[in-house]
């Protein structure tokens, strides 16, 4: 059964079951959705579930000749946008990782990378969460939608409403700005990483996994080097 | 030397761009260290966005909380009971490491192997249910749907036949009345012929009763004629 064969069953028969192989299929999407728009893996829960709700009040609206993954990423998109301006509102920072964001969420302690490992990825990740969070809304969702949706282009245009080439220039803008916000952070972790494997007794540095000896990644040039840089966009 | 458009290095960028918009941007690429500075700086970027990952769902089942609460307590007792031994015994210093480097792989070793146990029990069960429900759901829906098909098609076979049956006897009836029709013409058409025949015959009959009447009065007069002498 293909999404717009389920979708016209809910329409017309309110079809629960068909309503569940839509919500099976496209559920885990959605969440990462929402999660990489408003960079809160939690609040992307809820929005997914609005994101349902809204699909199911709105079935009649659903237009039969019309793909049915372009009108659930416009849904999931508008609760998002809403989502970003209540927080903007509200003053609250979306800026605030949760701890057991990360990797090895779910994994057994036998299964996991070394804790500094383990660390030093969530910091990578925390930095490009961050960084993503400041740009524009604009150029942040055509990067989420083809990076990590792998939405193609043709297809970004359809479900933004806008033309291809400009699909095209704010993926070019976008790119050009994370690359200013990323480059000068990483190069700084590295350094004190760098910095951090260098110093200290060699006896104490333990191999990881993948044949890198870790450093202490509580000492403070490595903090420094961790440290979100705003930049003027 | 001309640059491309920035929004055309996007396509190119994704893995997008045509054959010959492809051709054309790795060419100039070649020849322009600027562009090709920044195009690495995009990759690059691409690739540091794979760094963020995402942590696993929610779980809202009550069933996997009660387990994780469950494991939870009894590492918490486990830890208690170790450090309450630790603080009878009170060993040395170098002991106390020693044990509480064994005593983490222990529990460790314990509490992953028991929890994997447990998660895979409880996979299993899941999917089973999960199967169960499946195939009783479409199970019922396909008598659903066969019984519906049935009672369907019957009636309409039945309206079809009723159908037919108004055709063909309002058709009969059609021909009927044809039939009626020409034998009554029929009809009539022999009766106008016998008349015609009738009248025909009567007048041969009186015409030929005049032929004989002359003929007989004719044989008379020649007979009379012969008997009487010649002068």
């Amino acid at each position: 059964m293909t999404d717009e064969q389920a979708m016209w069953r809910v329409q017309t028969q309110d079809d629960h079951l068909a309503f569940a192989h839509l919500v099976g299929r496209w559920e885990a999407p959605i969440r990462r959705l929402c999660a990489r728009l408003t960079g809160d893996p939690h609040r992307a829960d809820d929005l997914k579930q609005e994101t349902f709700a809204r699909v199911f009040e709105k079935r009649k609206s659903f237009q039969p000749n019309a793909r049915f993954s372009t009108w659930l990423w416009r849904i999931a998109l508008n609760l998002c946008y809403d989502e970003l301006r209540r927080i903007s509102r509200r003053g609250e920072s979306p800026l605030v990782a949760d701890e057991n964001d990360g990797n090895g969420v779910g994994k057994l302690a036998t299964e996991l990378p070394a804790p500094d490992t383990q660390l030093a990825a969530r910091e990578e990740g925390e930095l490009v969460r961050r960084a993503l969070l400041q740009l524009p809304e604009i150029y942040r969702v055509v990067l989420v939608l083809r990076h990590y949706q792998s939405l193609k282009l043709r297809e970004i245009a359809e479900v933004l409403e806008i033309p291809e080439g400009t699909v095209n220039s704010r993926l070019a803008e976008g790119l050009a700005r994370l690359t200013r916000i990323l480059e000068p952070q990483f190069d700084d972790l590295e350094r004190g990483l760098n910095q951090n494997h260098s110093s200290g007794p060699a006896h104490l540095r333990r191999p990881t996994r993948n044949g890198a000896a870790p450093g202490n990644l509580s000492s403070p040039s490595l903090r420094r080097g961790l440290q979100v840089k705003t930049v003027n966009l | 030397m001309n640059h491309p458009k920035r929004e055309e290095w996007a396509p190119y960028v994704f893995g997008e761009a045509t054959p010959d918009a492809r051709r054309k941007l790795a060419a100039h690429l070649q020849n322009c260290s600027e562009c090709a500075a920044e195009i690495a700086g995009w990759q690059r970027s691409l690739k540091k966005l794979d760094r963020w990952c995402l942590p696993a769902p929610r779980v809202r089942s009550s069933r996997g909380s009660g387990r994780l609460l469950k494991w939870a307590i009894a590492a918490a007792l486990v830890w208690g009971a170790g450090f309450g031994l630790g603080r009878v015994s009170a060993p040395g210093t170098a002991d106390l490491k020693t044990m509480r480097a064994e005593l983490e792989a222990s529990l460790q070793e314990s509490l992953a192997s028991g929890m994997r146990n447990d998660m895979n029990a409880d996979l299993k069960s899941a999917l089973a249910a999960t199967r169960r429900q499946i195939t009783n759901e479409l199970q019922t829906q396909l008598k659903l749907a066969l019984a519906d098909a049935a009672n369907g098609s019957a009636a309409a076979g039945r309206r079809q036949f009723n159908e037919f049956i108004e055709v063909w006897n309002a058709a009969r009836e059609d021909d009927r009345r044809a039939v009626f029709a020409l034998l009554e013409k029929i009809q009539k058409q022999h009766a106008a012929d016998y008349l015609s025949l009738r009248n025909d015959l009567e007048t041969v009959a009186a015409l030929t009763d005049e032929e004989i009447r002359r003929a007989r009065q004719s044989l008379t007069q020649l007979a009379a004629n012969r008997s009487s002498p010649i002068p």
